[in-house]
């Protein structure tokens, strides 16, 4: 049968819904991060875990991580003065996945990475000390305060973090950051 | 871990969602409690982009409707993981747009088309005068029924009803139906 009445202008919610289903994400917002609006990405989210039955302690960590995953996009847009940033939260076979966007100068790409190359070498144990010297102010790494978060996502993750720097123009990158937390049975 | 396609994809979703003025996507299903989160996520939203609070409410009660269109097919017949209901909220320089996407029995679609289009080709008056109608004839037990729920949109939104069926396979297509609010002219 032929569409009866498809209508151009409105395709995009169909492509938008096809890349959904692909990528299995249920929430997506893109925008401004104030407090607020925080607070509410963190409620809706909670009851979207409580309907997908997410176990306690794996809630407690997805929550966690989203909001490090948050303040890391505040603390950046304070920076910058626009927090103009990426949210998401996906569904995965036997978890969920937390996904932050936002930009970033092309100066600020190479510490991040290397900083993320060095969280993701390091085992459980290494983590910690890297976190309790982190705070303590010792090896305090080039990026800050985003250095510690890191590190705290990665520890409550218990997976490699996946990255990516996909280049805007010739000044930003757009930095995506992205975690996962298995469901514990 | 770097350089993961499936990762640069973000970029585009987030590009996309710029292009079309999209600030919040929701996909799955949908209960009461997910429903009012939503809801106060959007009221979020408008606080800080500083939306006049007449097209605040106006905008809350599409969103209602829409919403409840929503869940009353995905209580319907229609069970195939092909489809996933999306609902989507974003607003422009103009005013705010709200967008909801669900699985329909193609069986339906002119029933459906049907009511949008007279619901469309009505004016102000027209519309007052539909919506009486309209709720004495209709009875409790009209399942998808929901001609109330067009008329009160095109209401709110003082605007026509925007809406595409896209062809899923031979018995069921994607409904979309869009809606908006224009920001009230200040004198």
């Amino acid at each position: 049968m032929e569409p009866i009445a498809n209508n151009t202008n409105l395709h995009f919610v169909r492509e938008l819904n096809q890349y959904i289903r692909k990528n299995k994400f249920m929430l997506a917002y893109s925008g401004q991060f104030s407090h607020v609006m925080t607070k509410s990405i963190l409620s809706l989210a909670e009851k979207k875990l409580d309907d997908d039955k997410a176990e306690l302690n794996t809630k407690k960590k997805v929550v966690n991580i989203m909001i490090e995953c948050m303040q890391n996009i505040c603390s950046n847009g304070r920076r910058e003065e626009n927090n103009d940033a990426l949210f998401m939260l996906k569904k995965e076979f036997n978890g969920w996945q937390i996904i932050s966007g936002n930009t970033v100068k092309q100066n600020e790409v190479e510490p991040l990475r290397e900083h993320l190359d060095l969280i993701n070498s390091q085992d459980k144990g290494l983590l910690k000390k890297t976190y309790t010297d982190t705070m303590k102010g010792v090896n305090v790494s080039a990026i800050g305060e985003a250095g510690l978060s890191m590190i705290d996502i990665a520890k409550k993750s218990g997976n490699k973090l996946e990255f990516a720097f996909t280049p805007i123009d010739n000044d930003n990158s757009f930095f995506s950051l992205q975690s996962s937390v298995k469901q514990e049975n | 871990m770097e350089k993961n396609s499936d990762i640069e994809n973000n970029y585009l979703l987030h590009k996309k969602m710029k292009e079309h003025n999209i600030s919040l996507i929701y996909a799955g299903d949908f209960n009461q409690e997910i429903a009012k989160s939503v809801l106060s996520m959007t009221e979020k939203n408008f606080d800080s982009e500083g939306v006049d609070s007449s097209v605040k409410k106006k905008v809350f009660n599409i969103m209602v409707e829409a919403l409840q269109n929503i869940c009353k097919h995905q209580q319907t017949d229609i069970n195939d993981e092909n489809t996933t209901p999306i609902f989507i909220v974003g607003n422009d320089e103009e005013g705010v747009i709200v967008i909801s996407g669900n699985p329909i029995l193609n069986s339906k679609i002119q029933l459906v088309k049907d009511k949008i289009d007279k619901v469309n080709s009505l004016d102000k008056e027209g519309l007052k005068q539909f919506y009486k109608e309209a709720r004495l004839n209709s009875t409790i037990s009209e399942v998808g029924g929901a001609g109330l729920g067009f008329i009160d949109m095109a209401r709110k939104s003082e605007n026509k009803l925007d809406y595409s069926f896209e062809y899923i396979n031979d018995s069921i297509s994607f409904f979309i139906l869009k809606s908006k609010v224009l920001n009230a002219v200040s004198v």
